[in-house]
């Protein structure tokens, strides 16, 4: 068995627990969740409603904060950090992809994807529009990029929301029922394009559905039931040692 | 249900609800504070009215032809006060007496007055005290008044010789005899104090001496007499907002106190009431002010209620759909709006009728008090018809802005619960009203916007002056002002959007990552409040016209009265002075000086260059050939007047300065203005024909200068306009005025006829012009009845009421300010609530608080600024139109001003506003976490 390298998993998750309040009554909704994710894994979170699935997905994605445990992304202990940390965390690490696309309607495509850029601040105008281009044209909307959101399709927000969340070139794309807004067919389309960022460019993706058919893309299922995960999470040191 | 649908609105939603009663708190507040202030304003007027005319609403005096000129006080007045209305009467003397005080002496008022009894007026003393008793050694006190003691040089202590005559009668159908002797009484009082006086002698300035009436009769063996009776009217008579109306009731106790005297030989004087409604047209101008504010701000609060109610209703339609599905009738809906805005309104009116009260008692009252003395002292706070019609305008406000978001809740549709993306589309419910044509009523609308203007000038306006009607008069001049700050607005409304790209530049150029985001949203973005955004001009429009307007009122005084006085100081003779006739033919009605008096006042060793120019006399002038002939006024002249005059005060275009001395030298010889020169195309050296008095009388006159202007001694403008009008001056000199003005059958004109009704002066060297204008007063003014005015102290009052205006403009502004804080709240909160997805998005893909906020109050600033420096741009602008067009029709010049403290207020307000606005707006999304934002929509 070769020695465990820590720099393979990037989102280490470790008896997790959160609960909400309820009105008075807390309700739990993950209970002592471990789950460690290697770098380039595409992840499925499966489960039924208020089994913890966007709970979880939320704290992989720094966006909430268990109440209980450890949570290590990319080796920074997230629980440790503040908000601000965290904000700038999610700016360089993460690429956020939501069911309502949450595009900014004043923007046009390009600007979308150009916006995070403007947040880091780490490039000039000029490279800042290339690369926005070269997104665009990755995920097949360059003839779309002076389009405003409400003049594409929703299959064409939604990959302008994944060029958005590839914009600061992020390790891992966080995904919230990516497709669940849009048709079967184009659904197929967006995960096609999501499994070949995470095969060509080795992005970690995590993502969130109901729909078994979207499931299929990712290299393996996580079941959760009650804030547990009961089925799918493995081993990535052992998957590593099984990959030939 | 209803009620419980209020409560859970106002729990779910307390900022909004909070944010609509306090707008309602201010918005009523403001209007209870602001028609208080009418009221308020009213009394301060009349206030303000008694230090010019007296605190007298009726004097009682026996008439010149009466056998006797004194009154049996001690019979009258318990008649007069058995009147309903008659507050108080009390017996006084009025009189001009001469005054001595060691070498020096002068004429001046006396004031004979119980002071026990006779509240009138109050005084200010400055040295010494209001004592007016015998002293031990039975010497009366006198209190003196400032100019009188300066002009004297006396101090308190000192003693002052009065030498008082009763009043001359004459035969009715009689003139006075000016050789009958009058008995003269010198008797001696010692001055126990110095000061100013306000409303109490009847005249604004303080010259004169006042003493006790029981002293005088004593002194001057008058027995119980007086020479009149002071009487102070109920104040509830003048408590009509109509100005008119107040004179007309204190006129009413005018006729029962005649009637209760039997008619007997008394002559009746109103000064209060005649002056309170002479003055009503400036009451009616700042009534339609106020009443312009009180709009703006109701405006406003409508605004923001109808966004914040319509933005609940939009945030419930799935509820209401469900309503709907469960069986609710459109009506119940609707009701549950108005049920939520009623319980609002309730609120917010009743906490408005308190705060608009303690507003007005603390800060408007006060200030309208200080400026107006006692006479407010027993007024009313705040009268039940101010707090009525704030109750009753605010409940119309409520209603217009509830109507729609009501209506809009009426008409939610079931598929707004069932599929709520079909739900905004026309559905099977729609499609006969789609089909049905309707009335445009926008194309009637527009045509009666088109007639509007034909309308008012042809037909509106000449029927209200027509019949004079005040409360018209006061609506037009409200439509007026009205139109004029909307359409104003209006047309300044595209200056937003390049004020927006500025204020943009500036912040991209501090912030570039803030400007942005920024930019993107202000300038694509598409929920914007166009028409809170126009009352935000507006509400900055109004108030930067009006303290322009004053600020270059301030700015340009000096010059414009220098330029229309000419000279320092104006003495001009009595209109009804004697020895007139001889050249009243044709003239003004002015009076002339007798030659006697003229050569006192000139000689006079403070007084240095002098000169004295004719009344005004309106002939005809002529090329000689036929062609062209104009109506003009002639003015004399007697000596070079350019020693006289301020070096701006006169511009020739052509001729030396030496044309002045060629008038007055030659007879042959003249100036005209330089429109007048246009018209007639004669230039100078040419030769004009004009008509003298009596038949085939002509006189050729050579031009010898042409005047641009020429202050104080006709109009010599550059336009042919005026000449058309008949007011164009020729000058000359004063020999060849009295030959033109003498039929030639006649024969040749008595040189020594007095002929000078004005006599303009400069003090000598080193005397100063105020205290030589007092002196002149003093000694001459009331004993030869001249009217002196002094541009310096014309000047200085000009200022003095400009401060006053500018102060009450500061309180109307403050107080409209705040609402439009309000409105910037309102609309600020609406838009951040509407970007929560935005927000969350934003922040879930790392974007720092402070840089969201930066974005937010980026966003805030250039919205609401854009508008303010709009409101600002347009105001400024309209006011320097105003006068520079007025000075380009007077042709004096402009100085240019800017006002330092309303326009930077209102500017610094809401800058102040947008901050606040945005940083309590964001203060919940910043604190929350993206998650938590993302999960409400």
């Amino acid at each position: 068995m070769p020695a465990r390298n820590d720099t393979d998993v990037i989102i280490h998750i470790d008896n997790v627990h959160k609960s909400y309040l309820m009105g008075k009554e807390a309700v739990p909704a993950l209970r002592g969740v471990s789950l460690d994710i290697a770098r380039g894994d595409m992840v499925c979170l499966m489960g039924p409603s208020g089994s913890g699935k966007t709970t979880l997905l939320n704290i992989v994605g720094g966006l909430d904060e268990p109440g209980r445990g450890h949570v290590t992304i990319d080796g920074a202990d997230v629980v440790a950090m503040k908000e601000e940390q965290l904000a700038r965390l999610r700016l360089e690490k993460m690429g956020f992809v939501f069911q309502t696309f949450n595009l900014l309607g004043n923007f046009t495509a390009l600007e979308n994807v150009e916006a995070p850029m403007v947040l880091l601040g780490r490039l000039s105008r000029a490279e800042r529009r290339r690369r926005a281009h070269e997104i665009l044209a990755a995920v097949g909307l360059a003839d779309r990029e002076h389009h405003y959101p409400s003049e594409l399709s929703g299959g064409q927000q939604q990959r302008v929301a994944i060029a958005r969340a590839l914009a600061n070139d992020p390790a891992i794309l966080i995904g919230d029922e990516m497709t669940g807004d849009l048709d079967s067919q184009t659904g197929f389309e967006i995960m096609r394009l999501v499994r070949d960022l995470n095969q060509r460019e080795g992005k970690t993706v995590v993502f969130v559905t109901h729909d078994p058919r979207m499931a299929e893309f990712a290299d393996y299922t996580v079941h959760l039931l009650d804030g547990q995960i009961v089925s799918g999470a493995s081993d990535p040191v052992a998957r590593l040692m099984d990959t030939p | 249900m209803i009620g419980t649908y209020v409560v859970r609105n106002f729990k779910r939603r307390k900022v909004r609800s909070v944010l609509m009663i306090l707008s309602l708190i201010v918005g009523t507040g403001t209007l209870v504070a602001l028609n208080a202030t009418v009221d308020n304003y009213r009394r301060y007027y009349t206030g303000t009215v008694a230090g010019e005319v007296g605190d007298f609403d009726l004097v009682l005096t026996r008439p010149d032809t009466a056998p006797n000129p004194f009154l049996d006080s001690d019979r009258i007045v318990p008649v007069v006060e058995g009147v309903p209305g008659v507050v108080a009467t009390t017996p006084r003397i009025h009189a001009v007496a001469s005054i001595r005080a060691g070498a020096k002496s002068g004429e001046a008022a006396f004031v004979a007055l119980d002071p026990a009894v006779d509240k009138s007026g109050t005084v200010e003393v400055a040295d010494g005290a209001y004592d007016l008793a015998d002293d031990a050694d039975g010497v009366p006190g006198a209190f003196l008044l400032q100019e009188t003691a300066d002009v004297l040089d006396v101090a308190v202590g000192d003693a002052v010789e009065i030498q008082y005559a009763p009043p001359q009668t004459r035969l009715a159908g009689r003139p006075a005899d000016d050789n009958s002797s009058r008995r003269r009484t010198t008797a001696t009082w010692v001055v126990r104090g110095i000061g100013t006086q306000r409303g109490l002698t009847g005249q604004s300035s303080n010259e004169g001496v006042v003493v006790s009436l029981a002293a005088a009769q004593a002194r001057f063996g008058l027995g119980q007499t007086a020479e009149r009776l002071v009487i102070e009217l109920d104040p509830a008579l003048y408590d009509s907002r109509n100005p008119e109306q107040s004179a007309f009731s204190a006129r009413a106790v005018g006729f029962a106190i005649r009637d209760a005297l039997g008619h007997d030989d008394f002559q009746f004087l109103m000064p209060r009431p005649k002056a309170v409604i002479d003055g009503a047209n400036q009451f009616i101008f700042l009534q339609s002010l106020i009443t312009m504010y009180g709009l703006l701000s109701l405006s406003v609060v409508g605004m923001l209620i109808r966004t914040l109610i319509m933005t609940n209703v939009q945030e419930q339609t799935r509820d209401m759909a469900i309503l709907r599905i469960l069986g609710a009738p459109r009506r119940h809906l609707f009701n549950l709006v108005i049920g939520e805005v009623a319980a609002i309104g309730l609120i917010g009116v009743g906490l408005g009728i308190v705060v608009g009260q303690s507003v007005n008692n603390l800060v408007i009252r006060p200030y309208m008090a200080q400026q107006a003395g006692d006479f407010l002292a027993d007024m009313p706070l705040v009268t039940l018809s101010s707090v009525v019609l704030a109750v009753a305008l605010a409940g119309g406000v409520l209603a217009i802005s509830t109507w729609e978001p009501a209506r809009k809740a009426s008409a939610t549709k079931i598929t707004h619960a069932i599929n709520p993306g079909i739900a905004e589309g026309p559905g099977l419910e729609d499609l006969a009203q789609l089909r049905e044509r309707r009335t445009d009523f926008r194309v009637s609308g527009a045509g009666l916007v088109v007639l509007m203007y034909p309308l008012l000038v042809f037909y509106v306006f000449p029927l209200a002056f027509d019949f004079g009607i005040l409360w018209v008069l006061a609506a037009l001049i409200f439509g007026a002002l009205l139109s004029l700050i909307v359409g104003a607005a209006l047309l300044f409304y595209i200056v937003i959007l390049p004020m927006e790209r500025l204020l943009l530049r500036l912040i991209e150029a501090g912030a570039p990552r803030v400007g942005y985001f920024v930019r993107r949203t202000v300038m694509r973005g598409k929920v914007r409040n166009t028409l809170i955004s126009l009352m935000i001009v507006m509400s900055a429009l109004l108030p930067s016209f009006l303290s322009t307007t004053l600020a270059l009122e301030v700015a340009n005084t000096e010059t414009d009265r220098r330029l229309s006085g000419g000279a320092p100081i104006r003495v001009t003779a009595p209109r009804t002075a004697e020895g007139t006739q001889a050249f009243r033919v044709q003239t003004e009605s002015e009076g002339t000086f007798a030659t006697d008096l003229l050569e006192e006042l000139r000689t006079e060793p403070q007084v240095g260059p002098s000169v004295g120019r004719s009344a005004s006399w309106s002939t005809r002038v002529r090329d000689g050939v036929g062609m062209r002939d104009a109506g003009v006024r002639v003015i004399g002249v007697d000596a070079d007047p350019r020693p006289v005059l301020y070096d701006e005060a006169f511009e020739l275009l052509a001729g030396d300065a030496g044309a002045f001395e060629r008038i007055v030298a030659d007879p042959g010889a003249v100036i005209i203005g330089a429109g007048l020169s246009t018209y007639l195309d004669r230039g100078l050296g040419d030769t004009l024909v004009l008509d003298g008095a009596g038949r085939d009388h002509t006189a050729e006159l050579t031009i010898v200068g042409i005047a641009r202007r020429i202050g104080g001694l006709g109009e010599y403008t550059a336009k042919q306009t005026s000449v058309w009008g008949g007011s164009n001056t020729l000058l000359i000199g004063m020999d060849a005025y009295r030959d033109l003005l003498r039929d030639p059958l006649l024969g040749p004109p008595d040189r020594t006829t007095p002929i000078v009704s004005t006599l303009m002066l400069r003090p000598a060297a080193g005397v100063d012009e105020k205290q030589l204008t007092t002196d002149l007063r003093l000694r001459y003014a009331t004993a030869h009845d001249l009217q002196i005015d002094s541009t310096e102290e014309t000047i200085e009052t000009i200022r003095e009421e400009s401060r006053t205006g500018q102060i009450f403009l500061i309180i109307l502004t403050a107080l409209t300010s705040v609402l439009a804080v309000f409105g910037v709240f309102a609309v600020i909160y609406v838009s951040i609530y509407g970007r929560r997805g935005e927000i969350g998005m934003l922040k879930a893909v790392g974007t720092p608080g402070r840089h969201l906020l930066g974005v937010f109050v980026g966003e805030a600033m250039v919205m609401t600024l854009s508008a303010t420096l709009t409101g600002v741009t347009a105001g400024v602008l309209l006011a320097y139109t105003f006068r520079l067009s007025n000075g380009f029709q007077q042709e004096v010049p402009t100085t240019f001003a800017v006002d330092p403290i309303v326009v930077p207020a209102v500017l610094a307000l809401m800058i102040v506003a947008s901050l606040v606005s945005a940083v309590v707006a964001t203060h919940s999304y910043r604190r929350r976490r993206a998650i938590d934002i993302l999960r409400t929509l």
